[in-house]
């Protein structure tokens, strides 16, 4: 074992890594899991001893990380040049697979700091046939004392954020790969996953359909704990496919033909990779489903939908923003669950944050029919400079991002916008439509009970009352736009009603007359009519 | 080198004859219960965990219908890499100990650790240093262990000798037994309040004169020659197996017969005492050498022994005294108990062909669920 070496990082990343640079522990486990798919893995495992959530690991089948690369990012590359030079970025960057690279080893491998004071890592590479064991020990910057060290470091300076040791050990041809163990966890992540779990804790279920079955009843992943919601996390951001081969029931779904190749096409290149990422023994796959089908589904309408393409290819001073993908218009129903609502960048199939239900503050009131609007912008060059070092968020006054809102702020505001508004509106009316048809069918069922089936009803607006009948032609007249009326629809239809009850009730004799008028009423009450 | 535990027949032999049998008579006595709770596990079981799918194959251990993980498992390994690894492997809808068993149960609070806990460190106002997080963490588990009792079979499949030198006569391990026995004895099963009144417990120790504590072995002696000396159904049942009545005799001429007497006699006397009221019955013990016939490494020998714990009805009720009837019986019947020198047995081409056509099932099974 060697002696305890200090690692060094550019102080701007020392400060985001005291700051806790990631907004949830799915962040900084995502970012061992890009490393993970940067050494070609094609599976990676991850473990939480649920429900203790005492120690973490995390352990690929890539191709593992050699001894001097691993010195020379813990001393030298952390925040400097790291595995990819974000300057130097090149669209081409891909790993001996042919998969992009979407990681940043050190950055990576340092967010874990976020949930624990220590890890180790153990690394059998396959290159040079050598193994390592590594633990990695650091410091608290949350105490004033250290906190004050911070602040007076230069932008420029490096410093220490720990230290690290290496032990050599023997390689095993079977264990190449990478296996991350975080065990001096952090308190307050401790406390914050084992405090929602609540005092019925659920387990992961080892179907990812089963998980997506909870969710679903819950409507909302949160609700469920912080763990479940690191899952879900994980499956959203990670490079696998979607479940079942695809997000989109092509039967529900209006999508132009170019639109519906494009997205094949996707879900065919993240099947290539053959990424498999397990939690606690689940699966995971990309979660989403449009239009989800509802629960209860001999009461509620099954919902659908239209998607819109999301296109643009531009050069901003001098630098190539090239995006595609689609947002998905439920027609009048929220989509669920509700951490889908809103819009998710992807650069290089990895999420960067989770979905924003703001549309990227987009400049209008929200209203409930962003709801209905689910988003993948997948980004094929650019805004790699406007990511910020947490990889999770961008800096949102990068010319990119600004374009990127623009790009899709139009799109919502002239196409997608007005489209829910007018489809809105056209269901509104199917919908009056059918509820006036089946009152009208109703009601004549009941006039052909009291009257005989010869009666017919008539529409006509220049009778004096709501309703006439008739007994010399056999008419059952309705005036909808008599004077006698009230305003409001729902009134209106009442007054209709037991003016209906009232006229039939007249045609029997004065001594039935009250007892015909009470019997009307409550057989319109039990038909639906009233 | 590391011992194969998915081709070493002599381990296999113990898990099928030994620790197969008593969990299906354990299983048998939980089907009595009133509301169905899956048998609850708690074992040692490495990297491998080839007892874990063994019971899982033989329908002892049950996969949850909703979550198609095994129900009930516990697990307790020291090695961090192979922690994660078990964890990977078992899937549990339970949760693993990682340290040293007898340093999570034997956890007693200290002027460091009183009124703190893992989670509360904020609330504390102050950053615990590491040293103070590690007790911590022990605290921790040593709470959320205690939590998880009772079990139905505890297998304490641990590596080395049970009195180690440079350790007091009463050693980590076997103080840690005597807690769980404690432990048994308080708790009660969440799901329905009750208590458990009958568990198998599994026993593995390394058996080597030369790394045993003297002391402890003087004392085992001691208490053993008392005994002789005291109870005439114990001298008569030791004269019968063993041709004399001195306890440092089989000291020198048998010692994993003598550690064997010795050490239960112990716990049986412990186990009956007043606080905890179990009787115990010895199943067959099971001794092996380890030599280079099977796998490269020092001679030494190892004994596995099964034992089944029953609850005395009343135990505190009751106004004659029981506990020395039932230990001379128990003590007794303990001497006159069945010892299988493995590797002998194994020699028998059938049986080990079965032995091994049985652990390539196992490992199937296991890998089935590891590497869908």
């Amino acid at each position: 074992m060697s002696d305890w070496q200090d690692i060094k990082v550019s102080s701007e990343i020392l400060g985001h890594i005291s700051a806790g640079i990631y907004r949830s522990p799915g962040g900084a486990i995502k970012e061992l899991i890009s490393n993970a798919f940067d050494a070609d893995a094609t599976r990676v495992v991850i473990t939480t001893n649920w429900p203790s959530f005492d120690i973490i690991t995390c352990r690929d089948n890539g191709s593992g990380i050699k001894l001097d690369k691993f010195e020379r990012i813990m001393t030298q590359e952390i925040g400097n040049s790291s595995k990819r030079n974000p300057i130097e970025v090149n669209v081409n960057d891909i790993t001996n697979q042919g998969r992009p690279i979407i990681g940043w080893l050190g950055i990576g491998m340092l967010g874990v700091a976020q949930i624990c004071h220590e890890f180790k890592l153990i690394s059998h590479c396959r290159a040079d046939q050598k193994a390592f064991r590594a633990s990695i020990r650091l410091g608290d910057f949350r105490n004033e004392e250290n906190h004050d060290i911070l602040l007076e470091q230069t932008f420029e300076q490096q410093t220490d954020v720990g230290q690290f040791r290496i032990e050599p050990i023997d390689y095993d041809p079977d264990k190449v790969g990478t296996y991350v163990i975080v065990s001096d966890m952090r308190s307050t992540f401790v406390m914050k996953f084992r405090e929602t779990l609540g005092t019925n804790p659920t387990p992961l279920p080892s179907r990812f359909s089963e998980f997506l079955k909870r969710i679903h009843r819950a409507r909302s992943v949160k609700s469920l704990s912080d763990y479940w919601q690191m899952v879900w996390e994980l499956s959203v951001a990670c490079p696998i496919p979607y479940k079942d081969g695809g997000p989109f029931n092509w039967d529900k779904i209006e999508a132009q033909s170019e639109l519906k190749k494009q997205l094949v096409e996707l879900q065919q290149e993240l099947s290539a990779y053959q990424f498999e990422v397990v939690v606690d023994g689940l699966s995971l796959r990309k979660p989403n489903q449009y239009p989800l089908a509802s629960l209860d589904r001999e009461r509620r309408e099954q919902p659908s939908g239209k998607l819109f393409p999301v296109s643009e290819n531009v050069t901003i001073y001098g630098k190539s923003l090239k995006l595609s993908g689609y947002i998905y218009l439920q027609n009048s129903r929220a989509v669920e669950p509700m951490e889908l609502r809103g819009l998710l960048v992807r650069i290089r199939n990895i999420a960067i944050g989770t979905y924003d239900s703001t549309l990227f503050e987009f400049p209008q009131v929200p209203s409930p029919r962003f709801n209905w609007l689910s988003g993948e912008i997948y980004v094929e060059e650019g805004l790699e400079f406007a990511l910020n070092i947490d990889r999770d968020s961008f800096n949102e006054m990068h010319p990119h991002f600004v374009k990127l809102k623009e790009v899709i702020h139009n799109l919502l505001r002239e196409t997608i916008l007005p489209e829910a508004a007018r489809g809105q509106r056209e269901r509104t009316q199917v919908k009056y439509e059918d509820r006036q048809h089946e009152k009208q069918t109703k009601l004549e069922y009941l006039i052909h009970q009291e009257l005989g089936a010869d009666y017919i009803l008539v529409q006509d607006d220049e009778q004096q009352f709501p309703l006439t009948i008739d007994t010399d032609q056999n008419l059952v007249i309705v005036n909808n736009q008599s004077e006698s009326l009230p305003n409001s629809t729902s009134k209106r239809e009442l007054v209709q009603f037991i003016a209906q009850a009232f006229e039939i009730s007249m045609l029997v004799p004065e001594n039935e007359r009250r007892e015909k008028f009470y019997q009307l009423l409550s057989e319109f009450a039990k038909s639906g009519l009233l | 080198m590391r011992i194969n535990y998915e081709t070493d027949p002599l381990k296999h032999y113990v898990r099928k004859r030994g620790w197969l049998r008593a969990a299906k008579q354990q299983k048998h006595v939980i089907g009595k219960r009133l509301k169905k709770i899956p048998l609850r596990y708690f074992t040692f079981c490495a990297v491998d965990a080839i007892d874990v799918f063994m019971l899982e194959r033989a329908g002892i251990l049950e996969r949850s219908e909703k979550t198609r993980r095994l129900e009930g498992v516990y697990f307790c390994e020291q090695d961090f890499e192979d922690f994660g690894i078990i964890a990977e492997l078992i899937g549990s809808d339970e949760q693993g100990f990682q340290g040293t068993f007898e340093d999570i149960v034997l956890f007693k609070d200290d002027e460091e650790t009183e009124g703190k806990t893992l989670e509360n460190e904020q609330e504390s106002g102050n950053f615990y240093t590491p040293e103070i997080r590690e007790k911590l963490r022990y605290k921790d588990r040593h709470y959320r262990l205690r939590e998880a009792f009772p079990f139905d079979i505890i297998n304490l499949d641990v590596c080395g000798v049970m009195f180690p030198p440079k350790e007091g006569v009463i050693a980590p391990l076997l103080e840690s037994i005597i807690r769980i026995l404690e432990w048994q004895t308080e708790s009660r099963f969440s799901t329905n309040n009750r208590t458990c009144d009958q568990f198998t417990l599994f026993l593995t120790s390394h058996i080597d004169p030369g790394l045993t504590n003297r002391k402890a072995i003087q004392q085992l002696e001691n208490r053993v020659s008392e005994n002789l000396c005291i109870s005439e159904p114990f001298k008569s049942a030791f004269v019968e197996r063993y041709g004399h009545d001195q306890a440092n005799q089989l000291v020198n001429e048998d010692f994993p017969e003598f550690f064997r007497v010795a050490l239960f006699k112990f716990i049986i006397h412990k186990a009956l005492s007043t606080e905890l009221g179990w009787t115990v019955t010895s199943e067959p013990t099971y001794l092996y050498n380890r030599d280079d016939k099977w796998v490269q490494n020092k001679q030494y020998q190892i004994m596995h022994t099964v034992s089944v714990y029953r609850r005395i009805p009343n135990f505190q009720k009751r106004l004659d005294d029981p506990s020395r009837a039932e230990y001379i019986q128990s003590v007794t019947k303990l001497v006159n108990g069945s010892v299988e020198w493995v590797d002998r047995i194994i020699e028998d081409s059938d049986i080990l062909r079965e032995l091994k056509e049985d652990l390539n099932k196992i490992i199937e099974l296991r890998d089935r669920y590891h590497n869908p």
